[in-house]
């Protein structure tokens, strides 16, 4: 296991926990996904895995070096994109790489390589040399994934890294990712986006309230719940149903087979029902629940 | 040493981006320089070389360094920074060299005034007064911008905290000029120790009491790694 956190917790000086008790563990050439809310705890994890916060409980290794003990080993083997950062108004993107990789011990020569290996990946090499100050919210969050994705790290953390991206830069920045996790790295990404892990999640771990409520491939998730398909009733005129979730003009309805799904729509009545096999957002709101509800 | 000057390369970029501090900066020297001769005629001048040294290093300190790491902690390019083999030891010395262009900029302006007044002996002692000036004004400048929380306060305190040492204490000055009870108050300000120190072993100043603003410097970067060692952190927080 490239990556291994054991019942990490942590609570801040406020007195707050930022995370209870998550666990899970990441592989190789996999892209692992932490998936939940805001406030579920994910970018505290990253924290505690990235050596930026001391675990008040349990421990974290990647690559069999733990977190607290071998601070600066662990240092040397990871690359970090956090959430919301802002790379330097006088950074131009080649700028950014360039003494990023730099920074990482790297030659200028193999730094100029691999700046514009990855700035073309990125597709930021017709804005190389514009400062970040003139370039757009997206390029500039695009500019941290490339730094991070240029480095040599074989452990790579993302926190959020298409938040505040548009649909072409989100598909960019997942093509990236695949082919970094293809060359070998382990990467580990946080969203609340449940498309993003569905779609780039070799691994997904779930995560509310602080705590791991589930983790599997996308499909082993999607398995832990008793449902297979659901029918989404628009404009119900008559529903016999009782147990749906109401969203207004809109009602779902969770079904344990596809013939039981076509039987019932039959006997409602709606200007539309579609029927719909379930996604890792269903899996999510029927894990989550269990949470919201105390049962884990 | 690539660690090192890989920081030094990514924080010297407003250089290139912004150079008319440079220009700015010749101004400031030139300026300040005219006045002192306008009213103290040489040892106008040779005061003014005395406080320059000693107002770049508090600048630097206070102003450049400590400045730009609180923007990089509100920023989270410290966060992705301590994610990396880089040691704090590389990111701050990165993060000096790359804020010695003022100082070095400034010399150059100063070398056609210290050639024309032979100072060498003002410029070997404002250097050694620089020395533990530098080192409290990191100190003292980190311990405050790892405090603030909001990004808007970073230059709006450490800003004022630097004119205001630099401006009001005897640094363009010599303390001499004050009352001898006054002096051992003002003395304890560290701008105002360390130009005294550059004026008495230059022999700039008229007070022999050199004891005074060295024990005023050494209290001050004992206190700068109390108050430092509480808040820098390199995370493990």
């Amino acid at each position: 296991m490239s990556v291994v956190a054991e019942h990490l917790a942590k609570k801040y000086s406020n007195g707050v926990w930022g995370a209870k008790d998550v666990n899970f563990s990441a592989n190789k050439s996999h892209i692992t996904v932490l998936l939940g809310p805001n406030g579920a705890g994910k970018t505290t994890t990253v924290g505690m895995l990235t050596t930026l916060l001391k675990p008040t409980k349990g421990r974290a290794l990647i690559e069999g070096y733990s977190t607290v003990d071998d601070v600066w080993k662990v240092r040397d083997l990871i690359a970090l994109c956090p959430q919301d950062v802002r790379v330097d108004n006088n950074w131009s993107s080649w700028d950014a790489l360039k003494g990023y990789l730099m920074i990482r011990g790297l030659s200028s020569e193999e730094a100029v390589e691999r700046s514009e290996k990855y700035l073309k990946l990125l597709d930021l090499w017709g804005i190389r040399n514009t400062p970040a100050i003139a370039v757009s919210g997206g390029q500039r969050k695009r500019i941290a994934v490339a730094m991070v994705l240029a480095s040599d790290a074989p452990v790579v953390f993302l926190d959020e890294p298409s938040s505040g991206l548009d649909v072409e830069a989100r598909y960019i920045v997942w093509k990236s990712l695949r082919e970094e996790a293809k060359r070998g790295k382990t990467i580990i990404l946080t969203t609340h986006d449940m498309k993003e892990a569905e779609i780039l999640g070799d691994y997904v771990v779930m995560i509310a309230k602080g705590k791991t409520i589930a983790q599997g491939t996308p499909e082993e998730l999607k398995g832990m719940i008793p449902y297979t398909h659901k029918i989404v009733v628009k404009n119900a005129r008559k529903i016999s149903i009782k147990e749906h979730i109401d969203l207004g003009d809109r009602k779902v309805i969770y079904v344990r087979g596809k013939d039981e799904a076509v039987e019932l729509a039959e006997k409602i009545e709606a200007a539309s029902i579609g029927i719909e096999e379930i996604t890792l957002e269903d899996a999510y709101l029927y894990l989550v629940g269990g949470v919201a509800n105390g049962e884990n | 040493m690539g660690k090192i000057r890989g920081v030094t390369y990514l924080t010297s970029r407003w250089i290139r981006r912004q150079p008319m501090w440079l220009v700015q900066d010749l101004f400031i020297v030139l300026g300040f320089a005219i006045l002192m001769f306008v009213w103290g005629g040489i040892n106008g001048l040779k005061n003014v070389l005395v406080a320059w040294f000693i107002s770049g290093a508090w600048g630097m300190g206070v102003n450049l360094v400590a400045q730009s790491i609180g923007w990089d902690k509100q920023q989270k390019i410290m966060d992705m920074f301590i994610a990396t083999p880089v040691r704090p030891f590389h990111y701050v010395l990165g993060y000096f060299i790359s804020s010695l262009v003022f100082l070095a900029v400034d010399f150059l302006y100063m070398l056609i005034l210290i050639i024309y007044l032979n100072a060498w002996t003002i410029v070997a002692a404002s250097l050694i007064a620089v020395a533990p000036l530098l080192i409290i004004s990191n100190l003292v400048g980190l311990s405050i911008v790892m405090r603030i929380k909001k990004p808007t306060n970073i230059s709006a305190i450490t800003n004022p905290l630097q004119m205001m040492l630099i401006i009001l204490p005897p640094v363009f000055y010599p303390a001499s000029v004050l009352p001898e009870t006054w002096r051992y108050f003002v003395l304890l300000i560290p701008t105002a120790a360390g130009a005294e120190i550059a004026r008495q072993l230059s022999g700039l100043s008229s007070w022999h009491n050199l004891w005074y603003p060295v024990a005023v410097l050494a209290i001050w970067v004992i206190l700068g790694i109390l108050a430092s060692s509480r808040v820098v952190k390199w995370g493990m927080e």
